[in-house]
C-alpha cells in the first residue's frame, strides 16, 4: 500500500516523467488495470460519448480533435508518453469534450473510473498522489492552452499586419494604374493635336499666303496715277477698310447716332458703316455738312463703301488666318509629346503656348503675366506644359470670373529659378495643403472629364522629375497660390544625374 | 410710334458686323444697337427704354468677359420693360448646364448655334419678332409686311380687327 509513496524530497518530482507515471501506476497492485494498444489513427474516445476509464499513455502519441459544428475535425493538441486521457470527463461526469485518435501505435493502461474513485476513497494517501499527477497534467494543459492562445494573439495582429499592408499595395496599385491611364490618355491626345495642328497649318499657311498678296496687290489696281500710293476715291476706300481703325461698340453706336442726326435721311446699315471712317477718309467723301443727303450721294457713297467693306474684309481674313496659325503653333509645341526631346529650352513659351490653347477658358479672368527674364532649363516642354494646363485650370475651377489670376517667373538665385501660379479663389483649406498632392485627391463632385484628382499628383511628379519641387500655400489676401522652383542646370549636368 | 429694337451682345467684333449685315434688311422697322459685354447691353437698354422706345428682341451670346449671357438674359426676365423681350442665346459654346438654366431661370425663346446661316438668323429674328408683336401690340397690322404675315393676319382676324362685313 505505501510503495507509491515517495519520500517527501520526491514530492516536486516532475510528474510528467512517463516512466515515474508508469512507475506509480504500476505499484498499484490491486488497482484492476489492464494494457491497451491502437493502432496508427485508430479512435480512443469519441467526442460526444460518455467515457468510463483514464488512459495513461505509455508509448506513442496521441492527436486530440475537436469536432464542434463543422464536419471537419480541428486538431486541438497532442499528447505522448505521461501524459493522462480521459481527464475532463472524468472529474466533470459529463461525456467527453474532445475526441483522441492514435498518431502511431499506441500503448495506454486504462483504468476504470470507479476503481481510481473507490481507491481514492478507500486510501487517502494514495488519493494525494493521484491528484497530484492530475493536476499536474490539467496544468501542464492550461499553460500550453495559454502559450496557444498567445499565438493565436500573434498570429492574428500579424494578418492585421499583412492585411493592412495588402490593402495599401491594392491602393497603390489602382492609383499607379489610374495615373498610367491617365498619362496614356494625354500622350494620345498630344499625338492627335499635333496631328491635327499639322493638317491645318497646310491650308492655314496657303490662306495666309493669298490673302497677303491680295492685300498688296489689290490696292494697285485703283492706281489711277500710276504714282505709288495716290489711289482714285475707290482704292482710298479699300485701304482705308484694311486699316480700319478699332472702336468699341460704344463709339461706333454714338457715332452712327450722331450721323443719323446729321443726315436724316440715311439709314441705319449706312450710317453704321460711315461711323467705322476715319475722320480723314470721312472728308474725302466731300459731304456736306448736314442736311439731308441726295439720293445720287447716297447711291455713291454706298457703293464707295462696298469697296471699304473689301478692304475690311480682307483684313478680317488676314487676322483670323494668322489667329489660326498661331494657335496651330502653340497647339503643336503644346502636343509634343515625348520622353526623347529633353532640351534646353525657355520655359516661359511654354506657359505662353499653354495660355493660348486655354484663351477661350481664361478670357473671363484678367490674366496678370510677370515673366521675369529667366536661364533656360533642361528637360520636357510637353510635361512642364501640363503642369502648366492643370495649374491654370485649378485657377480657373477655384476662382470666380473677372477676378485676376497671377502668373509669375524670376530667378532667386544663380542656380534655381521659381514659378508661381496665384488665383483670388477661395484657398486650400490648411490641413489639406500636403494632401492635395496625393493621388486621387479631388475636390469635384462628379467624376467627370478629366476631373480623376490626378492632376496636382501628376505635377508634383513631373517637376520632380526635373529635380525641382512644388507647393502649394494661401495668400494673405485670399485665394491660393503654387510655387514652384526648379535647378537651373546644363544638360551635361543633368545627364550626370540622371545616370 | 415707339420703336422696337434688336439687340445683339457679343464680345467679337467680327459676330456683331456680321450680325449687322445679316439684319440689315429688317433695320427699317427694327433698329439693331450692338454691345460687346453684358454691362454695355444694360447702358444700351437703358438708353432705349429712356427715350420711350423698346426693346423686341435680344440676341446674346453666353460666353464673354464680365457678366455671362445667360446671367444677363435671366436678370432681362425679371426686369419688368425687358420681361416680353424676346430672348436668344446665339452661340457656340453655352453649355449643357449653362443652357438649362437660360431655359429654367431665363426662359429662354431660342437657341442659335454658332456659327448660323443668314437665312436662319433673320427667320429667327421674324419669328421671334413676330410672337413680340403679338403679345405687347393690340394692333399689329403695322408689321405685317416685314414680320410673318400669316401668323399676323390670323391674330388680326381673331382679335376682330377686321370683320369679315
Amino acid at each position: 500500500m505505501d510503495a507509491f509513496i515517495q519520500s517527501p524530497g520526491d514530492e516536486n518530482d516532475d510528474l510528467n516523467d512517463p516512466i515515474k507515471v508508469q512507475n506509480i501506476v504500476q505499484k498499484i497492485r490491486h488497482l484492476k488495470k489492464e494494457t491497451v494498444s491502437y493502432a496508427p489513427d485508430a479512435p480512443i474516445i469519441n467526442e460526444g460519448e460518455s467515457n468510463a476509464f483514464i488512459y495513461v499513455i505509455l508509448e506513442g502519441s496521441v492527436q486530440l480533435l475537436k469536432h464542434g459544428q463543422t464536419k471537419a475535425s480541428m486538431p486541438v493538441d497532442r499528447f505522448g508518453p505521461g501524459d493522462l486521457l480521459g481527464l475532463t470527463s472524468f472529474w466533470s461526469q459529463q461525456p467527453s469534450f474532445l475526441s483522441s485518435k492514435a498518431i502511431t501505435a499506441v500503448n495506454c493502461l486504462r483504468l476504470r473510473n470507479e476503481d481510481v474513485e473507490q481507491l481514492v476513497h478507500e486510501d487517502p494517501a494514495f488519493g494525494k498522489t493521484v491528484h497530484r499527477i492530475f493536476i499536474s497534467n490539467l496544468s501542464k494543459r492550461y499553460r500550453r492552452m495559454i502559450a496557444l492562445n498567445i499565438k493565436v494573439a500573434e498570429l492574428g495582429n500579424a494578418l492585421e499586419h499583412e492585411h493592412a499592408q495588402l490593402k495599401q499595395a491594392m491602393q497603390d496599385l489602382e492609383s499607379t494604374r489610374n495615373q498610367l491611364v491617365h498619362q496614356e490618355k494625354l500622350a494620345t491626345l498630344g499625338q492627335l493635336l499635333a496631328g491635327i495642328a499639322h493638317e491645318i497649318n497646310n491650308p492655314c499657311a496657303a490662306l495666309n499666303r493669298g490673302v497677303d498678296n491680295l492685300i498688296r496687290i489689290l490696292p494697285t489696281l485703283f492706281d489711277t496715277t500710276h504714282v505709288f500710293g495716290k489711289f482714285n476715291q475707290e482704292g482710298r476706300m479699300l485701304t482705308a477698310g484694311m486699316n480700319c481703325p478699332y472702336w468699341s461698340a460704344e463709339e461706333k453706336r454714338s457715332r452712327m447716332h450722331q450721323l443719323l442726326e446729321q443726315y436724316p435721311n440715311i439709314k441705319r446699315p449706312l450710317a453704321r458703316r460711315m461711323a467705322q471712317l476715319d475722320e480723314h477718309t470721312f472728308r474725302s467723301l466731300h459731304l456736306p455738312d448736314h442736311g439731308s443727303l441726295a439720293d445720287k450721294t447716297i447711291a455713291r457713297i454706298s457703293n464707295l463703301f462696298d469697296f471699304y467693306e473689301i478692304g475690311n474684309y480682307l483684313r478680317s481674313v488676314q487676322l483670323s488666318s494668322d489667329r489660326i496659325h498661331k494657335l496651330v503653333i502653340s497647339l503643336k509645341n503644346y502636343g509634343k509629346h515625348d520622353e526623347a526631346t529633353w532640351q534646353m529650352f525657355d520655359l516661359r513659351d511654354g506657359i505662353r503656348d499653354t495660355l493660348t490653347v486655354l484663351n477661350n477658358r481664361l478670357k473671363h479672368y484678367r490674366i496678370q503675366l510677370r515673366l521675369d527674364p529667366i536661364p533656360p532649363i533642361y528637360g520636357s516642354g510637353s510635361e512642364l506644359n501640363q503642369v502648366w494646363t492643370n495649374l491654370l485650370i485649378n485657377a480657373i475651377q477655384a476662382t470666380e470670373s473677372g477676378k485676376t489670376i497671377a502668373i509669375s517667373t524670376e530667378q532667386t538665385d544663380p542656380h534655381s529659378i521659381m514659378i508661381q501660379f496665384s488665383d483670388a479663389g477661395t484657398g486650400i483649406q490648411p490641413h489639406l495643403l500636403e494632401k492635395i498632392f496625393e493621388a486621387n485627391f479631388t475636390t469635384k463632385k462628379s467624376k467627370s472629364d478629366f476631373g480623376l484628382g490626378l492632376g496636382l499628383a501628376i505635377s508634383k511628379e513631373i517637376i520632380e522629375k526635373h529635380g525641382g519641387n512644388i507647393q502649394a500655400s494661401n495668400r494673405a489676401e485670399g485665394g491660393a497660390c503654387f510655387t514652384i522652383t526648379l535647378p537651373v542646370r546644363s544638360s551635361q549636368q543633368s545627364v550626370q544625374e540622371h545616370s | 410710334m415707339k420703336k422696337i429694337y434688336i439687340l445683339c451682345v457679343d464680345d467679337e467684333p467680327e459676330v456683331l458686323e456680321a450680325v449687322e449685315r445679316d439684319i440689315a434688311e429688317l433695320e427699317d422697322d427694327f433698329p439693331l444697337e450692338t454691345a460687346e459685354s453684358a454691362d454695355d447691353a444694360r447702358t444700351v437698354i437703358d438708353q432705349i427704354y429712356a427715350v420711350g422706345d423698346r426693346l423686341g428682341l435680344i440676341l446674346c451670346d453666353h460666353v464673354m468677359p464680365g457678366d455671362t449671357g445667360v446671367e444677363l438674359l435671366i436678370e432681362m426676365f425679371n426686369d419688368e420693360r425687358t420681361h416680353d423681350t424676346r430672348r436668344v442665346l446665339l452661340t457656340g459654346q453655352a453649355g449643357l448646364e449653362a443652357t438649362v438654366q437660360a431655359v429654367n431661370a431665363g426662359q429662354l425663346n431660342h437657341y442659335i448655334a454658332k456659327p448660323w446661316t443668314p437665312d436662319n438668323l433673320r427667320q429667327v429674328a421674324r419669328d421671334q419678332l413676330t410672337e413680340y408683336v403679338i403679345q405687347t401690340e393690340t394692333d399689329p397690322r403695322p408689321y405685317m409686311q416685314q414680320l410673318n404675315m400669316q401668323k399676323l393676319a390670323e391674330v388680326v382676324y381673331k382679335r376682330g380687327l377686321i370683320s369679315d362685313e
